[in-house]
């Protein structure tokens, strides 16, 4: 095992310690409750159109967010007030590689609880509807989606002491406010990488998704695209402040 | 002759380093040098040893100045810390882990071959082995210290940083530390070790440097910084029945530079510490009243410091 796996390793146990897991989880079954209650009665038009939109919105724009805030703000920041990131720094290790195990941690930790909250979804639609369409395409954009808030939020967990509640004002104002709001914004929106990236894989999602995507082109290869400059941006800009900052 | 600042043979080497945060200066042109055998940084609380420690160890880096580790910048060139153990003051450790998981988690962040091995040998020197299946977060403050202590040591590094790693162990504990320092010591490693007590860096240190107010105060072997010290006042205050009267038998005997009396207690100033140290007790005796302590005053080493800082 390499270093950085083990830091990716350790960090990941760390993320996902019981108490906040649970938290982190009744929030990312949040979404299945509203399509769960939302969709009774409905025809099976209208429950496809409902699926896509409060369900949907609820979990790219508030639950995936906030779940990958919580992991990816704690991936530095415990380290910072648990005061062991010299443990981690007077190593043989570049500081990419620490910055690059820390998103994977934090990567792995959010995606498994908000991919689990994606998972039920999409088996709580399967089995009231009928289609297991939006499964895997919701499980790939929100793997994309947790990716960019990961290199988003790590570098704020370092800088930050109260990166949470930076986190919280940027996902309700922006994410969840005046991107959605105003049109124009949404291409600067990180929702809309995963929402596109969803609309891209599953047919008919592009239209039942309009709203929501504004002028976001629908596509996975786009997303994923993004993602990866925002990623390495991310890892640059972490290794950058591990390198500069005053650890002590 | 040579600066006794600087050690022959360094390994790590500080040169007019300054470090401020704001307006805040925490150390002011240091130049000093470390080498093999083990090295005191003596200070009070606040004299800017930890800020001198975390700058060799590229935990902060100077203002101004230079330091180098095996003559690398460690900031620029992490392959040193290949060679460089650290103990941070602070408990750095991950309370869910066990003591081998954290051992072995640092062996494998060293680019160790076998971490299992590395850690049970490390762990053994310390004498954490039967614990060490317990999780940190269950640990006293003289385990937590000795199992950072195997941590800073599994990779077998040459310079070994340690800032205040005696604290919160017992006596025994103590002593095994300070034997291993000796030990690593003499297999030519640089280990350099942080205290404000002065009785626990003469003995563990060969060689001491003496901060205050981030600026370095006296440099030698321990006895030079005791010579240093021996003619300038020490405070003492004495737990004495009657302090008046034993206060005027110290003035009228003219062994002492001053005496007062604060909330009770006799507050002596002497240069001749164990001179004070036999009279008193004797002079308690004759006039036949009760000595309770007689304790050496925190300040009073920081003020032996400040002023060898003004000498220097």
């Amino acid at each position: 095992m390499t270093a950085a796996t083990a830091i990716a390793r350790v960090s990941t146990s760390q993320l996902l310690r019981v108490r906040r897991t649970w938290g982190m989880l009744a929030l990312a079954l949040l979404p299945t409750l509203i399509f769960g209650i939302g969709q009774s009665g409905m025809s099976e038009r209208s429950a496809l159109q409902f699926f896509h939109d409060a369900p949907l919105a609820t979990l790219f724009a508030i639950v995936t967010p906030v779940i990958s805030l919580v992991a990816a703000a704690a991936a530095l920041g415990e380290e910072r007030a648990q005061h062991t990131l010299s443990f981690l720094t007077v190593r043989p290790l570049a500081r990419w590689q620490i910055a690059l195990a820390k998103m994977a941690a934090a990567w792995a930790a959010a995606f498994a609880v908000a991919g689990t909250g994606a998972l039920v979804l999409g088996i709580t639609f399967w089995l009231t509807q009928g289609g297991a369409e939006p499964l895997l395409p919701l499980l790939v954009a929100i793997a994309l989606n947790v990716a960019v808030y990961a290199a988003l939020f790590v570098p704020l967990g370092l800088l930050l002491r109260r990166a949470v509640l930076a986190g919280l004002i940027f996902v309700f104002v922006w994410e969840a406010g005046l991107s959605l709001a105003i049109g124009a914004l949404a291409t600067y929106s990180v929702t809309r990488i995963g929402l596109s990236a969803y609309a891209g894989l599953v047919e008919g999602a592009p239209v039942l998704l309009d709203d929501a995507l504004g002028v976001v082109t629908p596509g996975a290869g786009g997303a994923a695209a993004k993602m990866l400059v925002l990623l390495l941006a991310g890892v640059y800009a972490t290794s950058a402040l591990l390198q500069r900052r005053n650890l002590a | 002759m040579t600066d006794p600042a600087l050690a022959p043979d360094a390994t790590v080497e500080v040169a007019a380093a300054s470090k401020w945060f704001g307006q805040k200066v925490a150390v002011s042109r240091v130049t000093c040098s470390f080498g093999p055998g083990v090295t005191g940084l003596l200070g009070p609380n606040g004299a800017g040893k930890t800020t001198l420690l975390r700058m060799i160890t590229g935990l902060a880096s100077p203002s101004e100045g230079t330091v180098t580790v095996l003559g690398q910048d460690p900031r620029r060139h992490p392959d040193v810390y290949r060679q460089v153990g650290l103990v941070p003051e602070e408990d750095a450790v991950y309370p869910s882990l066990t003591g081998r998981q954290y051992v072995e988690y640092s062996a494998r962040l060293s680019g160790v071959a076998d971490p299992q091995a590395a850690a049970a040998a490390s762990l053994d020197q310390v004498a954490m082995t039967a614990e060490s299946g317990r999780r940190l977060e269950g640990y006293s403050k003289g385990m937590r210290q000795r199992t950072k202590v195997a941590a800073a040591l599994v990779h077998d590094p040459q310079i070994l940083v340690l800032d205040e790693p005696l604290n919160g162990t017992d006596p025994v504990q103590r002593a095994r530390m300070i034997a291993a320092f000796h030990q690593l010591a003499a297999e030519g490693r640089t280990v350099i070790v942080s205290s404000h007590v002065l009785a626990e860096v003469e003995r563990m240190a060969d060689r001491v440097l003496a901060m205050v107010d981030g600026k370095l105060a006296a440099a030698g072997d321990v006895a030079a910084i005791r010579g240093a010290m021996s003619d300038i006042p020490f405070r003492v205050k004495v737990g004495v029945e009657a302090p008046r009267r034993v206060a005027a038998a110290l003035v009228e005997e003219g062994h002492v530079d001053s005496v007062s009396i604060e909330g009770g207690d006799l507050h002596v100033a002497t240069t001749d510490l164990p001179g004070l140290g036999r009279r008193l007790p004797r002079l308690a005796r004759d006039l036949d009243l009760r000595l309770t302590s007689m304790e050496p005053e925190d300040e009073s080493l920081e003020s032996v410091f400040r002023y060898l800082v003004r000498r220097r």
